[in-house]
C-alpha cells in the first residue's frame, strides 16, 4: 500500500483506533497485525506473492537466529556473521542486481543469454541494509541480540519505514518496541499531513513537468526548458522522498515511537559532502558504519581513504538503481567530494554564497544522471543544458518554457520557499494554533482529491 | 538456550541458507518475464517504403495459405478462399514544397498544436485554431487567443483547410460527433469557398496509452466514419498513421512516450508526409461563368 493511496488512508484511521483503544501490553500485537496487513496488501497483486512472504519470513527467522548464534557462540562468531551477511544479500543480488549482470555480461561478451525481468519484492533494498545492520552490530558488541522472535519481526517489518526506510538501526528501536518513548500524539498526525501533502500536491503536480519533457523527447526542448526540467526533477525528488520520511516520522509519532529523521534542509548545503550528510541520512550513515568505517575509514591514509570513498559511492550509486547511469551518477559524486575535500571545501564554506552557487549548479546536473537511465538520451540533455557542447539536429520551439512556466510557476515558488528552514520554524512556532489545523484540514483535503483524481503518483524511492 | 533449541536453530539455518535458495531462486526465474530487446528505432519517414513491402507480401500469405487449405479439404471449395479486398484505388496525391502551407488554416486539437510547436520552418507558413483538448462541439464556441471560429473564417480566404479532430470526444457517440464534424465541414465550404479541405485521420494510440475511454479500436472506428466525409473533389480524407503504426495497428511505441502524442522530432516527418500527399488547387477561372471544375487529379472508387 502506498500512503498516498485511498486504501492506505482509510486503513490509517482504523488501525489507528484500534491501536489507541488497547492497553500498552496488547499495541504491540496490533502493530504486528497492522504491518502484516500493509506488508500482504502490498505484495497480494503480484503472482509471486506466496513466494515473497515465504521468503520474508525465513529472512527474518535467518537474521533472528544469527543474531543469537553470534552472540552465543563467541569463537565462530564470524562464520554466523558472514553467512548472515550473505544469506542477506545473494537475495538482494539477485533480485535486484542479475539482470543488470547478464545484460552486462551480453554486452561485454557479446553473448546471448536470457535476460529476466525480476520483480523486486517489496522493500528489499531497506529491510536487507536493516538485517545486515542488526547482525553486525551483535557482532561488534553495540547491542545485545534480540531474544524475542515476535519483536525482532516488528522490528524489521513495522509499516511506517517498511517500504521506504528510514534504515532504522536495531539500537534505536529496540527499547522503543518493548516501552514506547512518548504517548501517541496527534502531532503524529500533523507531521504525516504535512508529509502527505509535500508528496501528492507539491512533488507529483512539479514532477509533471519531467513528465511532459519525456514526453516530447528531449530532442525538440530548449536549453532554457531543459534546466527548468532539471530543477523540476530535482524538487520533485525532494519533496517525494521528504514527504515520505515525514509521514513515516508522523505514523511513528502517532504510535508513540521516535523515528529518526532522514532530511535536514539539503538543498541548503555549499558542498556535496554536506549535501550527502543531510539528504536520506540514515544511508549516508549506513553507508558510513558498515563500509567505511569498516575499510578504515580515513584513518589508514590518503590513499586509502579514496579508496573507501570510491567503494562507498559506486555502491550507494548501485544501490538506487541496477543500472550504469546509476553507477556514473556514484562515481561523478566521488569525483566532486574527492575535490571537495582535497580543493575547495574549506572556500566553499567560508564563502556560503558561492558555495550555493555551485550547488545550484551541481545538484540539478548529478540528478540528471540519476533520472536518465540511457546514455543516449543522457548525452542529448546535457548538451541541452551545457549548448556550448551541442551540435542541435533537431528543431525545438525557443519560446517554450514560457508556456511551462505559466503553468508550473507556482510549483516552483513553493518549492523554493518550503526547501529553506525557516517554514519550518514557522510551523513549529503556530504548531498549537487553531489556524494551523485548519491550514492542515485543507491539505489533507486538497491531498484525498488528487488522490481521487488520479493526479497522484507511486513514490520515487519504492522502487529501489 | 538449551541444546535441542541450538539444534532446531541450526537445522532451520541451514535449510534457509542451502536448500530454500536454489529452490525458491529457481521459482521465481521460472516466474519471470523475459525483458524485450529494444532494437533500434527506425525514423517513421523510412518505414512507408518498408510498409508497402510487407502488405504485399501478405497479400501473397494470405493466397498461399488458401491454397494449402484448398489442397487438404477438397471437398470444400469457395468458402476457403480468403475475402481480399478489392483494389482501391488511391487519391492522386503529388507532392509539394513547404510553400503550400502558405495559404492553409490548420483546425484540430494537441496533435496539431504539436505540428505548430515543432514544425520549424514548415509550421510557420499556415494559420492555425488548434487549442489541447479541442473537440468538434467546442469548435464553434471556443476562442483560441482571442479569436472565434466564425470571425477567422471570415477574416481570410484560405486555399487550403486541414481539420484533425475526434479522438478527445471518442468515448461520446460517434452519431454526434459525426453530426458536428459534417457542420464544421459545411461552414467552412461556405465561407471557405475555393479551399481544399483536408480532413485528417486522428493518430493511433499505443496499447498503453488506451484508457476507459479511448481505445485505438474505437480511433479506427471513429476514423472510418470521418472519412465517409470525404469526397475526393474538394473534401479528402488522409491518413497519417501509416508512418506511426506498429504491424498491429497500434501507435508504435518507438514513437510516443505517452501513448497518444508523438515525440516532438517526429512532427517534422508529419510535415513531409502532408507535403507528399498535397492535393493541385484547382484554378479559379477568371470567367464567372465557368463552373465546372477543373480539378483532374483525383478519382477513387468508393466501395
Amino acid at each position: 500500500m502506498d500512503f498516498n493511496s485511498i486504501k492506505f488512508l482509510i486503513f490509517l484511521p482504523i488501525f489507528m483506533l484500534a491501536y489507541i483503544f488497547v492497553p500498552e501490553k496488547l499495541k504491540n500485537i496490533i502493530l504486528a497485525f497492522g504491518s502484516a496487513i500493509f506488508l500482504y496488501q502490498g505484495i497480494a497483486d503480484s503472482p509471486q506473492a506466496k513466494i515473497y512472504i515465504l521468503l520474508f519470513v525465513i529472512t527474518i527467522f535467518v537474521n533472528y537466529i544469527v543474531g543469537q548464534f553470534i552472540e552465543m557462540f563467541r569463537k565462530s562468531s564470524k562464520v554466523w556473521l558472514v553467512t548472515g551477511i550473505l544469506f542477506n544479500f545473494v537475495w538482494l543480488i539477485f533480485f535486484k542486481y542479475t539482470g543488470f549482470i547478464i545484460d552486462t555480461i551480453n554486452v561485454v561478451f557479446v553473448t546471448h543469454f536470457t535476460v529476466k525481468n525480476i520483480a523486486l519484492p517489496l522493500g528489499i533494498s531497506f529491510y536487507t541494509f536493516q538485517n545486515v545492520s542488526y547482525i553486525v552490530d551483535v557482532y561488534e558488541g553495540r547491542t545485545k541480540s534480540e531474544k524475542n522472535i515476535f519483536n525482532y519481526f516488528l522490528y524489521i517489518s513495522m509499516f511506517p519505514q517498511f517500504t521506504q526506510g528510514p534504515v532504522i538501526r536495531y539500537g534505536q528501536i529496540a527499547r522503543q518496541i518493548r516501552q514506547r518513548p512518548c504517548k501517541p500524539s496527534a502531532d503524529g498526525l500533523k507531521t504525516f499531513i504535512i508529509g502527505l501533502g509535500y508528496k501528492v500536491l507539491l512533488a507529483d503536480q512539479i514532477g509533471k513537468l519531467w513528465k511532459d519533457i519525456g514526453n516530447i523527447g528531449f530532442e525538440s526542448i530548449s536549453p532554457k526548458l531543459a534546466w527548468l526540467g532539471i530543477i523540476a526533477y530535482s524538487l520533485k525528488i525532494y519533496f517525494d522522498f521528504q514527504g515520505y520520511s515525514l509521514m513515516a516520522i508522523g505514523l511513528g509519532r502517532m504510535m508513540g515511537f521516535i523515528i529518526p529523521k532522514n532530511f535536514d534542509n539539503p538543498y541548503l548545503s555549499v558542498t556535496m559532502t554536506e549535501f550527502w550528510r543531510k539528504w536520506h541520512i540514515t544511508l549516508g550513515t549506513w553507508f558510513r558504519d558498515y563500509v567505511y568505517i569498516p575499510l578504515g575509514g580515513s584513518r589508514k591514509g590518503g590513499k586509502k581513504l579514496i579508496r573507501n570513498t570510491l567503494i562507498v559511492w559506486l555502491f550507494t550509486g548501485l544501490w538506487h538503481g541496477a543500472s550504469w547511469n546509476f553507477i556514473l551518477w556514484g562515481f561523478v559524486l566521488f569525483v566532486i567530494m574527492i575535490t571537495e575535500k582535497i580543493f575547495t571545501k574549506r572556500f566553499m564554506e567560508k564563502f556560503r554564497f558561492i558555495g550555493h552557487l555551485t550547488m545550484a549548479f551541481l545538484i540539478p546536473v548529478t540528478w540528471l544522471i540519476f533520472a536518465v537511465t540511457d546514455f543516449h538520451d543522457l548525452g542529448i540533455y546535457f548538451s541541452k543544458i551545457l549548448p556550448f557542447f551541442s551540435k542541435t539536429e533537431y528543431y525545438y520551439p525557443e519560446k517554450d518554457y514560457v508556456k511551462y512556466l505559466g503553468i508550473y510557476g507556482k510549483y516552483f515558488i513553493a518549492g523554493f520557499i518550503l526547501l529553506q528552514k525557516f517554514p519550518k520554524n514557522f510551523y513549529l512556532k503556530l504548531k498549537k494554533e487553531k489556524i494551523t489545523s485548519v491550514a492542515l484540514a485543507v491539505i489533507l483535503i486538497a491531498s484525498v482529491y488528487c488522490i481521487c483524481k488520479g493526479k497522484s503518483e507511486g513514490f520515487m524511492y519504492f522502487v529501489f | 538456550m538449551n541444546k535441542s533449541k541450538i539444534r532446531v536453530y541450526f537445522l532451520m539455518l541451514m535449510t534457509a541458507c542451502f536448500v530454500a535458495p536454489p529452490m525458491i531462486m529457481n521459482q521465481v526465474w521460472h516466474m519471470s518475464d523475459e525483458t524485450v530487446q529494444t532494437s533500434s528505432v527506425v525514423p517513421p519517414s523510412e518505414r512507408k517504403s518498408k510498409i508497402k513491402q510487407s502488405t504485399s507480401v501478405k497479400a501473397e500469405e494470405l493466397t498461399s495459405e488458401s491454397i494449402e487449405q484448398e489442397t487438404s479439404e477438397p471437398a470444400v471449395t469457395s468458402s476457403t478462399e480468403p475475402v481480399t479486398e478489392p483494389p482501391v484505388i488511391e487519391p492522386q496525391f503529388v507532392t509539394k514544397d513547404y510553400s503550400y502551407f502558405s495559404d492553409a488554416l490548420f483546425i484540430g486539437d494537441s496533435r496539431t498544436v504539436g505540428l505548430r510547436d515543432f514544425g520549424g520552418t514548415v509550421a510557420e507558413y499556415p494559420d492555425y485554431f488548434c487549442k489541447e483538448g479541442l473537440s468538434t462541439d467546442q469548435v464553434q464556441d471556443v476562442w483560441i487567443d482571442g479569436l472565434s471560429f466564425n470571425y477567422i473564417i471570415d477574416a481570410k480566404q484560405y486555399s487550403k483547410i486541414y481539420i484533425m479532430l475526434g479522438v478527445n470526444e471518442c468515448g461520446n457517440d460517434f452519431e454526434t460527433i459525426l453530426k458536428d464534424y459534417r457542420a464544421i465541414v459545411e461552414i467552412l465550404k461556405v465561407h471557405q469557398p475555393n479551399a481544399l479541405i483536408f480532413i485528417q485521420a486522428n493518430l493511433h494510440v499505443a496499447q498503453f496509452g488506451e484508457n476507459q475511454y479511448v481505445t485505438n479500436d474505437k480511433v479506427h472506428q471513429l476514423n472510418d466514419r470521418i472519412s465517409e466525409l470525404a469526397d475526393n473533389k474538394r473534401v479528402f480524407y488522409i491518413d497519417v498513421n501509416e508512418i506511426f503504426d506498429d504491424e498491429y495497428g497500434y501507435l508504435s511505441s518507438d514513437y510516443t512516450s505517452d501513448g497518444v502524442h508523438v515525440y516532438g522530432k517526429y512532427y517534422m516527418d508529419w510535415w513531409n508526409w502532408l507535403c507528399e500527399h498535397a492535393v493541385e488547387v484547382p484554378d479559379i477561372s477568371e470567367t464567372t461563368e465557368n463552373t465546372t471544375e477543373t480539378v483532374t487529379t483525383v478519382s477513387q472508387e468508393i466501395q
